[in-house]
């Protein structure tokens, strides 16, 4: 698991966004409301991470809408959900350390 | 409207795309060099350029996905694709974080590396038979000549551009031991093999000089280059 963090910050979002199924154009909404519009995710870049996060298996295909267009919905695996958690163990440490940063200043 | 322009640099084609939209211009068809441009508001269009993976077919969940985002796919070229979308939707990008930008520049990179092989392997051959008589195909030798130059120029600027975008995302870019061999020096030693199959054939005399000039050339660029590395 250690080689595949820290995550880059829009894989770190997709998966965030994907733990409930959604579809891409969702995700990008659902990345640039979290992050109060810091973010926006262009459309090659998310479909270029989508692809790849889903030969890792980090995600997978919820559903397709036949009938229409081929649109799909997505949503992140158990294998996704252990990456996610261990970079955030990174995340916490970090956030943890980053606090010592205020405190020694008076002693 | 129709424009011939013969174009290999992606970046600077989306950039001519993007003005010629902002004078009313909305290109929506490419054939061969050939685009075709209709009337439109001045500025309604944003045009983005992508490279697919597959040869001459837009897969159909990357339509969906790419219409799903406000986004119209205005012709398919080999692996090309031409986007628009209506400036008023918001801002058209597509690559927004320095990994996809290198992923992307990459993949554009390496198909030119391909391409650039085989046309040199097809210059090869034209070179031989312009040599061995058919006069005719030293035109063909010069246009796959320019191709071929233009292209290495190509993989030479791509190059540059993922070595700033890893530099950018922290990476130490590798300095003397990740030093890219320039392609000029294949091609000068490729063409100096040919000069050599035709010493002795007093005919070609002239010929093999001015391809042996060529190598030369070729080569001392290649070393220049090489020793030089990618920083420009």
């Amino acid at each position: 698991m250690d080689k595949n963090i820290p995550l880059t910050e829009v894989v770190f979002y997709i998966l965030l966004a994907l733990r409930n199924p959604n579809h891409g154009y969702g995700i990008i909404q659902e990345v640039e409301h979290l992050t109060e519009g810091r973010v926006v995710l262009g459309a090659g870049t998310l479909y270029g991470a989508i692809q790849t996060l889903e030969k890792k298996g980090w995600i997978r295909i919820y559903s397709v809408d036949t009938e229409s267009r081929k649109k799909k919905e997505y949503i992140i695996t158990e294998t996704g959900k252990e990456v996610f958690y261990s970079e955030m163990a990174r995340l916490v440490e970090l956030l943890t350390n980053a606090k010592l940063m205020g405190e020694d200043k008076n002693d | 409207m129709i424009k011939f322009s013969l174009r290999f640099d992606k970046d600077t084609e989306t950039k001519w795309l993007n003005e010629m939209a902002d004078q009313g211009y909305a290109m929506t068809g490419f054939f061969a060099g050939f685009y075709t441009f209709e009337k439109c508001e001045p500025g309604e269009y944003s045009y983005q350029i992508d490279m697919i993976e597959q040869f001459g077919q837009v897969p159909a969940d990357y339509k969906a996905f790419m219409e799903d985002t406000g986004a119209e796919i205005v012709q398919n070229w080999g692996i090309w694709v031409y986007l628009r979308k209506r400036r008023s939707e918001g801002e058209f990008q597509l690559y927004t974080d320095v990994e996809s930008m290198i992923e992307h520049y990459t993949k554009i990179r390496n198909v030119f590396k391909v391409v650039t092989a085989m046309e040199l392997v097809i210059l090869i051959v034209e070179l031989f038979g312009a040599m061995l008589g058919s006069p005719v195909l030293w035109i063909f030798v010069f246009l796959i000549g320019a191709v071929v130059l233009a292209f290495m120029n190509q993989v030479v600027k791509l190059n540059g551009i993922i070595a700033e975008l890893k530099e950018r995302r922290g990476e130490a870019v590798q300095g003397s031991n990740g030093r890219n061999v320039s392609a000029f020096l294949p091609v000068g030693l490729l063409f100096n093999s040919c000069a050599l199959t035709m010493t002795g054939n007093s005919e070609l005399e002239l010929v093999r000089i001015i391809i042996t000039i060529l190598a030369i050339s070729f080569m001392l660029l290649g070393i220049v280059q090489t020793v030089k590395g990618k920083k420009s």
